[in-house]
């Protein structure tokens, strides 16, 4: 009884990490495949979410409204990023130009917070209190309550991406920016529409992480390279592939280390991808 | 020889001369010759990753290299009772071996996806070399990885190389045979055929070139050269740690891209020049260490949107304005040099590669 109780609470927290990375992996997705550009500041992005729900929550602020205006903040603060620092300017290497520039703005964030929080390890309040028992094993309700959280913002999403005509013109502008262009949509719109999204996602997970596990100035980077990781797994601008990469990655993260060691987990998914980039380069679900 | 090619030899070599000074210089100061060991280290790494950009992709993954190389040096050291030297040759090229099973299904892609392959790397050998207790120490890491040690040489005698101010010999001298390697391989028949790559893989493949074994070389060799960088350090350092927040992080594959976009990546010089002034720059603003990582962000961030060909590229930037201003109407010119039109900054690149071709 002892190892199923065990097994089961590995799978949950397993999940419950995935889902954090399948957030990272959209905002991620749908960043590189409508602007184009590597923004490696997107665990930055993550980061700053989870602190400004703690300040607000510092500041006398319930949790849940807290999370809110933290999503929106960082919705304003994408856009501001696409504005500013990435918007393509003629004459200029997109791929290298969006990567030294998001790192340097990885240093610049992470630094800010070590200034202003200090590098200690803080937490958020709990999203919930308390546990149920599932088939004689304890399961934190607040692990539950993530999951939840995460897949309504994924179904959100994917309404929003399939059903809202800024969605689908998104959509037409990540399949063929050109053609989409001569059809009177503004790529210069659907990138901030990207980046709003896309930061107020990484916000969100990074609230959530916050909550279920602990928060401090360094924890964006290892999300950040789970989530491209899902991109290269899943395939680019593959909303099922994400969720099947950040699935297979967070089960790694939440069984391997339990039940064989640390170690093998963190090689597990450099072989998944090397065996999925052998027999599908384009990714699970990709496609041209 | 051209003249220019003249005064390209007279510079390295007075370059050399510097470097081989340096201790006098210093009069022996041994924090600053710490500091100018790491900085020869680093040098070497950041141009491992210049190499990499030869065939038009960004590798994130240098650092990932330089772990194996410190490791496999420490290991060789420790517990293989190799000496020095074969320990760091050996360490190079276990790191090139690990290059050689990756680099087929990581050059099958390109661009983004590519760097983001290589960043996965650097983290799952940091977190490989952060588990495997038995071999690596794990998260306590390892201390007392032995350094080169007394050696008698002929002339000069019974030396400790151990102590910085003879180690610093060391490590200049690795690093400049390493980069005059680099050099020559860049002035190669083998960089025709990288070229040909960097500028169109496509075409490339269909003129005959073997896109994938020729970007396989690059690769290994790039990896080879982190995996020197990674024992070196391991032998000056004394003790390896792979936690988040050392030398092995991620942190470090965002500084070697800082320090090789500031000094100019179509140069070959422009990883010695980002690395020193970024490290010099450092080493002033000590006081002000937890902003020190800002100040690096925002010089990266400045010199990517207003000079994207770097610090060396500013001659080049400056000569070219003054040709116009001789023929038209003048530029504008303003007074810190930092303004610098994108159009304008890559005429700049597509000059040194021309003049890289020439020479």
């Amino acid at each position: 009884m002892n190892s199923l109780n065990l097994w089961l609470q590995a799978t949950v927290n397993g999940i419950a990490l995935g889902w954090l990375y399948v957030l990272m992996a959209l905002g991620l997705t749908l960043i590189l495949s409508i602007m184009g550009i590597l923004q490696l500041a997107h665990g930055e992005i993550y980061m700053l979410g989870a602190f400004g729900v703690y300040f607000l929550v510092g500041r006398g602020l319930g949790l849940y409204p807290a999370i809110a205006v933290s999503m929106v903040m960082m919705a304003a603060f994408g856009v501001a990023l696409e504005r500013g620092l990435f918007r393509p300017q003629p004459g200029r290497d997109v791929v290298l130009s969006s990567i030294v520039i998001s790192t340097g703005l990885t240093l610049i964030l992470s630094a800010a917070m070590v200034v202003a929080f200090g590098l200690y390890t803080k937490s958020l309040p709990f999203l919930i209190s308390g546990s149920f028992s599932l088939f004689g094993a304890e399961v934190p309700k607040d692990r539950i309550l993530a999951i939840a959280f995460s897949v309504l913002a994924l179904v959100v999403l994917y309404l929003f991406l399939k059903r809202t005509r800024l969605g689908l013109a998104m959509v037409a502008s990540a399949q063929n920016r050109e053609g989409s262009f001569l059809k009177g949509i503004n790529p210069n719109r659907m990138s901030m529409s990207a980046m709003a999204i896309g930061c107020a996602l990484a916000a969100l997970a990074g609230a959530l992480a916050g909550s279920i596990l602990q928060l401090q100035p360094y924890m964006g980077g290892l999300p950040m390279i789970k989530g491209l990781v899902i991109i290269v797994l899943g395939g680019l601008g593959s909303i099922p592939g994400a969720v099947i990469g950040g699935l297979i990655l967070g089960l790694i993260d939440g069984i391997v280390p339990v039940f064989f060691s640390p170690a093998v987990a963190s090689v597990a998914p450099l072989v998944i991808v090397i065996l999925v980039l052998l027999f599908r380069p384009k990714g699970l679900l990709g496609h041209d | 020889m051209t003249k220019s090619g003249v005064g390209k030899i007279v510079l390295w070599v007075a370059i050399a001369v510097v470097a081989f000074l340096m201790p006098q210089i210093l009069s022996g100061n041994q924090y600053w010759l710490t500091v100018l060991c790491l900085l020869a280290i680093n040098v070497l790494l950041v141009s491992s990753l210049r190499s990499v950009t030869l065939i038009n992709e960004i590798s994130l993954g240098q650092v990932g290299f330089a772990i194996i190389g410190a490791f496999t040096y420490a290991t060789l050291m420790m517990k293989g009772g190799f000496s020095f030297w074969p320990a760091v040759i050996v360490s190079g090229l276990f790191s090139a071996f690990v290059a050689l099973l990756l680099a087929y299904p990581f050059l099958k892609v390109k661009g983004i996806y590519f760097s983001i392959l290589t960043l996965l790397v650097a983290e799952t050998f940091r977190l490989v070399a952060f588990y495997w207790n038995s071999l690596t120490g794990g998260p306590l890491g390892l201390t007392g990885v032995p350094g080169p040690g007394t050696q008698n040489l002929p002339i000069l005698g019974e030396i400790d190389l151990d102590r910085p101010y003879n180690f610093y010999y060391i490590a200049v001298a690795v690093v400049l045979v390493a980069m005059l390697i680099l050099y020559y391989v860049e002035r190669a028949y083998i960089s025709f055929q990288w070229r040909a790559i960097r500028d169109d893989n496509t075409l490339a493949g269909a003129v005959g070139i073997n896109v994938i074994g020729y970007k396989m070389v690059n690769f290994v060799l790039a990896a080879f050269m982190a995996g020197i960088s990674g024992a070196l350090f391991a032998g000056y350092q004394h003790n390896l740690s792979a936690d988040a927040t050392s030398r092995f992080g991620v942190t470090m594959s965002i500084y070697l891209l800082v320090y090789m976009v500031v000094g100019g990546k179509s140069y070959f010089v422009g990883p010695l020049v980002g690395t020193t002034v970024l490290t010099l720059l450092a080493e002033n603003t000590r006081s002000m260490q937890e902003y020190q990582p800002m100040i690096t962000g925002a010089i990266a961030i400045v010199v990517m949107l207003f000079m994207p060909a770097g610090l060396v590229g500013i001659p080049a930037q400056i000569q070219k304005w003054r040709r116009r201003g001789r023929s038209g109407p003048a530029a504008p010119v303003s007074g810190s040099g930092v303004v610098v039109a994108g159009s304008a900054s890559d005429e700049a690149v597509a000059l040194a590669h021309d003049e890289q071709a020439n020479g």
